[in-house]
């Protein structure tokens, strides 16, 4: 987990090449359209000027991925346990997860505006929507991956089935449900704001990263939305990093992708 | 197990792009049909900022009876849609001619878009707030506490709330009327020569708050890339005299032309809905405006552009004070000739 200088230069150049083409880029298109590629500096300059908006609309953002992402998780481990209990189950039900999975939100938006209200019920509910289906497909996939002769390993020692989940079943597929959690961790923030974009709501000063975008929007500010796409990828960042954390803390004492490696 | 489903995903995948070719070559039949009678015409188009229907009827009657093509034009006129963008087609060059609200262009000429107002389409904005006919709220200061569905952004939204010394929530629109019609407490911007009549048909008692009422009175405008009308002023002339000439025959003479062109474009404009339209727009006076004030299709009062620049700047929504030459050209209009 330590952050190494052979993984962070690369990066940083990098970095420096796109923003070096980024300017290279702007100063090619021609005056009477250079509105529609603001500078970096630029950039930089409205996070400074409207640094309060974003903070507010990161934060609001920020706790409609995390309540639809935790959402997500919960209701994903115990079906996914469900599952994985029996073929006749996976069959009965996996084509309807599909279906979720397929439900465009932008199309069910509307109707959840109905149902739960604008505002935070509602970006929660599409942020569970987005995140649930990695989720319950990888951790499924790794409760009845299970090494065969460990499973028969604990038939010969007589294990009850209860203790062949918890001991056998459930830290395997924690791998998998790792890798779930991080592609639905990539997504929740992306569900917040497109939650917020099309069922949000500004009561309370709740208005997110998807409200500022329409305001920004409809005012043409370009620099200013830039902005707020760099702050939706910040708020990824932290999703992702939380994530990696977490599977860094569970995993590295015994799964092989945390062998050392130094190359 | 994965590999049917590729295949039939690559299969769609075909089948839409073919679709989309053949959708490609019928509309350039189309037009290419309309422009093949006399070649030496200029071909320009016309971001609309909807779906084709009456509240674009003046071009599309120029369209249909010609007068774009005795102008010297070929003009093609684009249909827009939710998330259409025809400001920003128009700012970057995708078109030459697009239109919009006078309040709108003064905010993006602001932000450096190369946009400018040639002509009024309608001396009024149509725009007003929606709300089921025994709604507690009757007057704009009645909205103090409540939430609307509207465009987050508009400039009026503060100029109501700073106006009636009022706040009031806001949330995205949702496009379509089933959220309305289901909940009884929704108040939401709609335009009076529209969802009206929509609701109505279905059942449904509404009433309107107009905008302009409130004294937030800006123009519906039409639009050019600025760059287009430094390079060809010749055309930018040439399109608003024939677009005028086709707003005042739709509105004082028989729509029934561009009627029937809208229902070719539009499938879901149906023939009442674009009676209705038509006659909301000659009652309330939105394309015509006052003649005592002045006021008459396409014509742009100076002054009053350059008070309402003025009261955005009031209002914080302009950062600066905007000169009228920033976002608009007055010469191209008939009557300066």
């Amino acid at each position: 987990m330590k952050p190494r200088w052979s993984t962070v230069w690369p990066a940083l150049i990098a970095g420096v090449t796109f923003v070096a083409l980024w300017y290279g880029t702007r100063a090619m298109i021609s005056p009477a359209r250079d509105f529609m590629l603001p500078p970096p500096h630029e950039v930089l300059a409205a996070f400074g000027e409207h640094s309060t908006e974003l903070l507010s609309a990161s934060r609001n953002t920020g706790i409609g991925a995390l309540l639809g992402f935790s959402l997500a998780v919960v209701v994903a481990a115990l079906l996914a346990l469900t599952l994985s209990l029996s073929n006749l189950i996976r069959a009965g039900l996996y084509p309807y997860l599909m279906m979720m999975q397929m439900m465009p939100v932008i199309v069910i938006a509307p109707i959840l505006v109905l149902w739960a209200g604008a505002g935070l019920p509602s970006v929660t509910i599409i942020t569970f929507l987005i995140c649930f289906f990695p989720l319950v497909v990888n951790t499924t996939q790794g409760l009845i991956s299970t090494d065969r002769r460990l499973v028969e390993l604990f038939k010969m020692y007589r294990a009850t089935k209860w203790q062949e989940i918890v001991r056998l079943r459930v830290p395997a597929a924690l791998p998998y449900f790792f890798t779930g959690l991080r592609i639905a961790g990539t997504l929740a923030p992306i569900g917040a704001i497109v939650g917020d974009f099309s069922a949000g709501n500004s009561a309370g000063n709740g208005g997110g990263l998807g409200f500022l975008t329409l305001i920004y929007g409809a005012q043409f500010k370009m620099a200013a939305l830039f902005a707020t796409v760099l702050s939706g990828c910040v708020l990824g960042f932290v999703f992702v990093a939380a994530v990696s954390g977490l599977s860094w803390l569970c995993l590295h004492q015994w799964h092989d992708s945390y062998e050392k490696s130094d190359n | 197990m994965f590999t049917p489903m590729a295949r039939f995903i690559r299969k769609i995948g075909q089948l839409t792009l073919s679709a989309s070719l053949l959708a490609c070559c019928a509309c350039q039949k189309s037009s290419s049909d309309e422009i093949a009678d006399s070649a030496a015409l200029t071909p320009v188009q016309l971001q609309l900022d909807w779906f084709p229907e009456p509240a674009h009827g003046g071009f599309y009657q120029a369209l249909t009876k010609g007068y774009y093509a005795e102008a010297g034009l070929a003009v093609e006129i684009l249909p827009g849609g939710p998330g259409g963008r025809p400001t920003q087609k128009v700012a970057s060059g995708q078109v030459p001619f697009s239109m919009g609200r006078s309040d709108d262009m003064m905010l993006a000429a602001a932000q450096g878009l190369p946009v400018l107002i040639v002509a009024a389409l309608m001396q009024h904005d149509p725009q007003a707030l929606l709300l089921h006919q025994d709604h507690p709220v009757n007057t704009f200061a009645d909205l103090d506490g409540r939430a609307v569905m509207a465009y987050p952004g508009s400039a009026w939204i503060p100029y109501l709330q700073k106006r009636f010394e009022i706040e009031f929530d806001l949330m995205p629109m949702s496009f379509g009327l089933a959220r309305f019609i289901a909940d009884p407490n929704l108040i939401q911007a709609c335009f009076v020569t529209d969802e009206p009549f929509r609701l109505r048909q279905q059942g449904v008692a509404v009433k309107t708050l107009l905008l302009a009422d409130s004294g937030y009175d800006p123009y519906r405008v039409i639009v050019a890339h600025r760059p287009f009308a430094d390079a060809h002023p010749e055309i930018v002339l040439a399109f608003v005299a024939a677009s005028i000439r086709g707003w005042q025959d739709y509105i004082r003479g028989n729509p029934s032309s561009a009627h029937g062109r809208i229902a070719q474009e539009n499938d879901h404009m149906t023939a009442d809905q674009m009676v209705f339209s038509h006659s909301e727009m000659i009652i309330q006076r939105f394309v015509e405006g006052d003649p005592a004030v002045g006021e008459s299709i396409g014509a742009l009062d100076p002054r009053r552009l350059k008070s309402h620049a003025q009261l955005l700047y009031e209002l914080g929504v302009l950062e600066d004070p905007l000169p009228i030459e920033a976002y608009a050209d007055l010469t191209f209009l008939p009557d300066t000739h």
